[in-house]
């Protein structure tokens, strides 16, 4: 955001604008319809009956509204009456009377083109309020901008949301709590990414007391021993901060009472599944979810044990766990007791503490799998995990510059099959090293007789294998390789089917190495040697102080400086602001700080910066701020960005704003960032709110009533919804999909909880819905889930949701006092239509509950998580159903299809206007329908294709243009002080102007096509 | 920093004895304070208000005196304060009345710990859309927090689960935290007393290290000088509404840089011979290291306000230490059984033995004529009465301390049925100088207890 030195390219349009806003009031509009005379009497034949003398349901009275003066004091009453009557929603369809289609475009007409004014020649794009980066957003700019990846923002306060987006300046608040959040956050980032301090070695020890225990575990039994059991695979864990990535040590102190263990219950008898003598008591030391080894403990509370594990910890907050497992490998792995995967261990694990001592005197280097180079067939997953399917390898050339001793690491699970467990071989230049029998599982699925209660069934747990080599100097290739490919495909129990071996990263450990600077992010990296003298490349990172010579340190400082400020702040900044910015680099120099650490204060300041905070853009200065004119490229850039990616724009996008280029490329772009991996923010975003499968996570459906919902059945649901609507995005499929599509994405769970058959497995794949009744997002599982209660499924949620979300017509919040369904004063009976059909005779509720309950009727064949039903309870289901505008359907699938034929204008309008909110971060308002409208026309004319609806909002008035606090052709009913009232468009210094006029030539010619210099001649 | 860890925690507590008896006592104390004018320590010696938390009530029958007035009778689980019994009043009578359902159905140890300090119906969530109120802790301390080097400290002794759902659906943060400093933002409590002593006193003494907190400070008010600054040239700009937006930005960034004053005007004041705390070894130890911590940091003045979670509401913790191995919250819904009745007094008692140990090292430091206990109020107790039913009026609610003389201690009270506990709230921080209208559900002040401030 911010007064960037290309903000003047709108000048000369300004200008033409000032002409323009002076006529406004004097345009002859069309043919005059008077309130008074033509509208009022028209109201009063249709509407008044149940809108006035005296009536007022859903609380509207339009013939209070005596005079336009009346009108114009309450827009949004007219805005809804505009909605209705063009859709023909109102009068309901049982009226006496309906007005002629011309009668309705009288109204209308009025509405629009007198009291909303709406003037093709001088639109209002709207005013955008500056808003600050939303969690989501804050993460992935960091992601993009620094390549530092931990999520930074999640311990931000949640973000509010509006108009049901969490992206609108209005109501994105920023307390001082926030403040402080983003002070820590700036540190936190770059002391990740650039690390100036030798790290040194540490020991931190956490008493067990105060650390997260897992489910089951009692806690403390008051002298800070933790009890744990295998039951439920407790756990002491505790979030260790780490200043680099490196080796550590991991120690846990800790024993084990041999017997025992029955501590859920009451009853619950461990011995039960262990047969013979029973094995000792083991824990194991975990990181996050990777096993590093396993402890048998002390048996002696007297003398308990301290055990102690090496560690590759990444930088950050790694999750170092104490856990009990149960045990597994081999037939445990299909063992289930109580839900739970593996054998219950014996025995009762206490401990006292964890410590964790590092970074070691090594350097450790950590290489992710699709970094790799990889043979074989196979492929990377999603999380950048490599699957072996055959025989073949992942391996990493290093470069060793000294002899001396290393260890390779591997962190792996495998999906196992035949007699022999899957094997992974090290290798060093293709010669083994060790083989390693991997029994880490993968995910599994549970079989019918198998009911999951712990969620480790559903997450792979991977292992972390590790040897200690000597080598010799030169280029070795490190690999981890697949050695025992094996099919069973015909096995009856689906998880011994394929034998595969699953990478998830490679280590490779330096241990004469000393404490070594971890090395700098790419784009940092990439950064700072851009501007400095090439140094030497090490294999596993960087001696201290090499980065530049003393003499070309503050020329080498301000290149960096101002080139990470134009990335952070999605424009340039004005030199001034980097003179301001090399104070602070000065400041830390002054007081003995290197080059990378002087550099990173200002980088701070940058990234605390509102420039970098905020999104949005002011004007170019106070005179023109209440001017209709474009948004400079570099705001267009930041809104683009902001819109598919919910991040930074890219340094193509800055490149073409900044020579003025990204207008003519706009539909380029667009299709370029809707291809990339970025835009998956849409899904999570966009649609995650549009669809409301955000708030899956919330629905509770009772246990008892729903046996089948659980962990791996919400997580199917929500992956279903996400991919489908990727893919119609990724396809380019038609909008209309959303609503009629016969296809969809299972796995296995989710198939069979839909009766679709021949899918197994974990991994999701698209399924035809030809043979069924389910159409569309409506009859996806998520959206049935959301929009029930716990115990039974809601009519009337699911037609407001349809309401709301599809159609764009949301009905008004309930009067107050009304009884609900399960109000004990007044037995309603019968099964729940009848019921709701009661309820609905009380005339308060009856006109609302028209439009929604009938929808809602029409999805009955789905229970309230989404399964399949004939009957509710006894009753036979009867989903057919009549729309208030007389439109009827047999069941879901055709009320899909009637909502994308005869409801296809308002279910296009609805979705534009979500999709404009989003966009904007702005409420829709009266005055943006002519954009809509545009957009709709303009998505139409693309075959209603998904780009389309992207295209069309990019392009549309309110995306493209700006304005200040003021409609257009209005003046300022109380200017600021600083904002003259008068327009006084060249009140930017000259000198700076002259030279932004001329680099935006190009801009300028371009922009007098545009359809406010048209309506400014 | 990891040899401080070696020394045994009695080192810790001998090295605060010690201090206690030194003569130059006085220069720990507020100086600043004692010149300071209009604020509540004009008066002498600063005024304190704590609150301990205690979960799930009390087996009541033990704890509340049968007799009224001065010469009430201590029942079982009071009876560890006996030689304390003029230091402190037993409030009978309050009520917690957003503790109860209101037709949010179960959750009632969640709804107690949230409404317990703000008077506010939590919103029943298990997401992150947490909504309670601003707890009157915080809003003492956005009135005098400026005046010390921390403005409010909050403890805890129960780590554990902080994200995700707890109690019937609502998010474990209604059952972790006490203290919110906006309705939707809990303060997150120490649970470690070596993080709270360094909150308190610093990471260490030496030179270095007090350089470089002194650089660290420097350079953070040269980077909010530097984005104040851009903030402001912003806003120049702006059109009202996001002008708006940026005041939010720069009210924010002034708060964070009288924060960074506050604390170089209040340098940490480690009394001498007193370092940092080893790790405790039991559950009682931990609770008294945090008394101690909470006694160094009203002794030093580094804060007038704090908290303290003994044990979170719905906490099945076991008490071995006492012969009790079933779970409290277990032993809470005793339905009626005397044995189990029984152990919860145990517990109880146990509990409150803590409490005179913090009485203890309070009136162990002299201040002026009288002790810094007698400067200080604190309400021990807890947001359900009967923990078998869940009740939440008629709470077990004890105040020690006369807040320097605005209430005369040694009595036991008894006020009208369901008077608000926020009532008291607001009686309390008017003598540290915080006086507010209104404190979420409360109606007025319990005037005929506390004299009303100058």
């Amino acid at each position: 955001m911010a007064m960037s030195p290309s903000r003047a390219f709108s000048i000369v349009v300004v200008a033409a604008l000032a002409v323009s806003l002076r006529g406004a009031g004097a345009e002859p509009a069309v043919a005059r319809v008077s309130y008074e005379k033509d509208v009022t009497p028209l109201l009063e034949k249709y509407c008044y009956e149940c809108h006035g003398n005296g009536r007022s349901k859903g609380d509207v009275a339009l013939d209070t509204f005596k005079t336009v003066a009346d009108v114009d004091k309450d827009h949004a009453t007219w805005e809804t009456v505009l909605h209705h009557v063009r859709s023909h929603e109102m009068p309901p369809e049982d009226a006496d009377v309906q007005p002629t289609q011309a009668e309705r475009d009288v109204i209308g007409d009025w509405i629009e083109k007198q009291l909303f004014k709406f003037d093709p020649k001088n639109p209002d794009p709207g005013r955008v309020t500056i808003r600050r980066l939303n969690r989501a957003e804050y993460n992935n700019t960091i992601r993009d901008l620094v390549g530092v990846d931990f999520k930074p923002a999640a311990d931000f306060p949640p973000d509010d949301s509006g108009y049901g987006f969490d992206n609108i300046g209005d109501v994105l608040s920023l307390p001082p709590v926030l403040m402080e959040k983003y002070l820590a956050a700036a540190d936190k980032i770059l002391d990740q990414a650039i690390v100036t301090d030798p790290i040194e070695s540490k020991v931190q020890r956490y008493p067990a007391s105060l650390a997260q225990v897992g489910f089951n575990a009692i806690g403390d039994r008051g002298d800070g021993w933790v009890q744990l059991i295998s039951l439920e695979e407790d756990d002491v864990a505790v979030e260790v901060p780490t200043l680099a990535a490196g080796d550590y040590l991991v120690r846990v102190h800790a024993f084990a009472k041999p017997t025992g263990g029955a501590m859920v219950g009451g009853g619950n008898n461990n011995t039960e599944d262990v047969k013979g003598k029973p094995d000792p008591t083991k824990i194991s030391i975990m990181v996050n979810d990777a096993f590093i080894k396993d402890f048998e403990l002390s048996t002696d509370e007297a003398n308990p044990g301290t055990y102690e594990a090496r560690v590759g910890l990444p930088a950050g907050r790694p999750r170092v766990r104490a856990e009990v497992r149960r045990i597994h490998g081999g037939d445990n792995e299909l063992f289930m007791l109580n839900g739970r995967l593996g054998k219950q261990q014996p025995g009762i694990a206490f401990v006292k503490w964890i410590e964790v001592e590092g970074p070691l005197p090594a350097a450790t280097r950590r290489y992710r799998a699709d970094q790799l180079a990889a043979t074989g067939e196979g492929r990377f997953t999603p999380a950048g995990e490599r699957v072996l399917e055959k025989n073949g390898d992942v391996s990493t050339t290093i470069n060793v510059t000294k002899e001396g001793d290393y260890i390779l690491r591997a962190q792996a699970y495998a999906k196992q099959a035949g007699s022999e467990t899957t094997r992974m071989q090290f290798q060093v230049d293709g010669k083994p090293v060790k083989d390693f029998d991997v029994i880490a599982m993968a995910n599994m699925e549970p079989l019918p007789s198998q009911r999951v209660f712990s969620v480790t069934l559903l997450i792979p747990q991977p292992y972390v294998y590790e040897v200690r080599t000597h080598l010799t100097p030169g280029q070795k290739k490190f690999s981890a390789a697949f050695v025992n490919e094996f099919a069973d495909p015909k096995n009856e129990n689906p998880n011994l089917r394929v034998r595969n071996l699953i990478v998830q990263n490679l280590e490779v450990v330096d241990l004469s190495a000393p404490v070594i600077t971890p090395a700098k992010p790419a784009p940092v990296e990439e950064l700072f040697a851009k501007y400095t003298a090439p140094k030497k490349p090490g294999l596993l990172g960087r001696v201290f102080g090499q980065t530049a010579r003393p003499a070309q340190n503050a020329a080498a400082a301000r290149a960096i400086v101002t080139d990470f400020t134009r990335r952070a702040w999605r424009h340039p900044a004005d030199p001034a602001e980097i003179d301001r910015l090399m104070g602070l680099y000065d400041l830390a120099e002054k007081h003995g700080d290197g080059f990378d650490a002087s550099v990173k204060l200002a980088m701070k300041a940058v990234l605390v910066s509102p420039h970098f905070l905020f999104v949005g853009e002011p004007p170019a200065s106070a005179a023109t701020a209440n001017a209709v004119q474009p948004l400079d490229e570099f705001t267009l850039a930041s809104r683009l960005s902001y819109f598919l990616w919910s991040s930074t724009p890219d340094d193509e996008l800055l490149g073409l704003a900044e020579h003025g280029q990204l207008r003519q490329n706009l539909e380029a772009q667009v299709r370029r960032m809707l291809a990339s991996p970025k835009a998956h923010a849409l899904v999570d975003n966009f649609a995650g709110q549009w669809l409301q499968i955000r708030s899956l996570d919330t629905a509770q459906p009772d246990k008892s009533l729903f046996p089948d919902y659980d962990l791996g059945l919400r997580t199917a649901m929500q992956k279903e919804t996400e991919l489908f609507f990727e893919n119609v995005m990724r396809q380019d499929r038609p909008v209309f999909d959303f609503l009629t599509a016969d296809y969809t994405f299972v796995n296995g769970r989710l198939a069979k909880f839909y009766g679709l058959p021949g899918v197994t497995g974990e991994d999701f794949q698209k399924v035809s819905l030809a043979d069924t009744p389910r159409r569309g997002v409506l009859t996806q599982a998520s959206v049935l889930t959301l929009t029930s209660n716990p115990t039974r499924t809601s009519p009337v949620k699911r037609g407001k949701w349809v309401l709301e979300n599809l159609l764009g017509t949301p009905p008004p919040p309930p009067p107050p006092n009304v009884p609900d369904l399960d109000d004990k004063g007044r037995k309603l009976t019968g099964t729940l239509r009848q019921q709701m059909e009661q309820h609905r005779e009380n005339p308060n509720c009856a006109s609302c509950h028209a439009r929604m309950d009938p929808i809602g009727f029409g999805l009955e064949n789905f229970d309230a998580i989404g399964a399949w039903r004939d009957k509710d309870g006894e009753a036979a289901i009867d989903p057919a159903g009549k729309l208030t505008s007389g439109d009827t359907f047999g069941g879901a699938a055709e009320l899909t299809k009637l909502l994308a034929t005869k409801r296809r204008a308002e279910f296009l309008h609805c979705l534009a206007e979500k999709m404009l909110t989003y966009a904007l971060g702005r409420g829709v308002e009266y005055y943006d329908r002519p954009a809509l409208d545009s957009i709709v026309k303009g998505l139409e004319a693309d075959q209603f294709k998904f780009s389309g609806l992207v295209l069309e909002t990019v392009k549309s008035f309110p995306f493209e243009m700006r304005r200040g606090e003021n409609p257009p052709g209005e003046v300022a009913s109380a200017p600021a002080p600083e904002a003259p009232a008068v327009l006084a468009p060249f009140s930017i210094p000259a000198q700076t102007r002259a030279a932004r006029v001329t680099t935006q030539s190009g801009t300028v010619a371009s922009q007098t096509e545009s359809p406010v210099a048209n309506g400014a001649r | 920093m990891s040899n401080n860890w070696q020394m045994h925690r009695r080192t810790f507590l001998r090295g605060l004895g010690t201090v206690v008896a030194l003569p130059v006592l006085d220069s720990l104390l507020p100086t600043r304070a004692l010149a300071a004018t209009g604020s509540a320590a004009a008066a002498g010696f600063p005024k304190r208000v704590a609150w301990l938390y205690v979960p799930q009530g009390k087996n009541m029958a033990d704890w509340t005196p049968q007799v009224v007035g001065e010469n009430f009778d201590l029942p079982m689980i009071l009876e560890p304060l006996k030689d304390h019994r003029r230091d402190f009043t037993i409030i009978t009578g309050l009520a917690n009345e957003q503790g109860n359902s209101l037709g949010d159905g179960g959750g009632d140890h969640a709804r107690a710990s949230a409404s317990y300090l703000t008077g506010c119906h939590p919103r029943k969530t298990a997401g992150a859309d947490i909504k309670a109120g601003i707890s009157v802790d915080q809003i003492a301390a956005n009135k005098i927090g400026h005046e010390t080097r921390l403005p409010s400290l909050e403890l805890s002794a129960d780590g554990g689960q902080r994200a995700g759902s707890c109690d019937s659906g609502y998010s474990c943060a209604y059952q972790f935290n006490l203290s919110w400093k906006s309705e939707t933002q809990p303060m997150n409590p120490e649970v470690d007393p070596r993080a709270a002593f360094e909150r308190l006193f610093g990471d260490g003494t030496s030179a270095r290290s007090k350089e470089a907190s002194a650089k660290r400070a420097l350079y953070n008010q040269s980077v909010l000088d530097f984005v104040f600054d851009d903030a402001k040239r912003l806003g120049n700009n702006l059109g009202a509404t996001d002008r708006r937006k940026l005041d939010e930005y720069l009210t924010a960034v002034r708060e964070i840089e009288q924060r960074i004053e506050r604390a170089e005007k209040f340098p940490p004041k480690l009394p001498a011979g007193v370092v940092e705390p080893e790790m405790f070894e039991n559950y009682g130890e931990q609770l008294r290291l945090m008394f101690d911590i909470m006694t160094l940091a009203f002794q030093t003045d580094s804060t007038r306000i704090s908290t303290f979670i003994m044990a979170h509401d719905g906490s099945n913790r076991p008490y071995p230490f006492i012969g009790i191995k079933d779970g409290h919250h277990d032993l809470s819904h005793h339905r009626n059984d005397e044995e189990k009745k029984a152990k919860l007094a145990q517990i109880n008692r146990f509990h409150v033995t803590q409490l005179a140990y913090f009485l203890d090292r309070l009136k162990s430091v002299k201040e002026g004529d009288g002790t810094l206990l007698d400067n200080c109020l604190i309400t021990y107790g807890s947001g359900i009465s009967d923990g078998n039913q869940h009740l939440h009026e008629n709470l077990p609610i004890l105040v020690a301390g006369s807040g320097g003389g605005a209430t005369r201690p040694g009595r036991h009270v008894r006020v009208e049925d369901k008077t608000p506990i926020t009532n008291l709230y607001r009686s309390m921080i008017e003598t540290v100088g915080a006086e507010t209208e209104k404190i979420g559900d409360s109606t007025g002040k319990l005037d005929n207890l506390f004299r009303r401030s100058a």
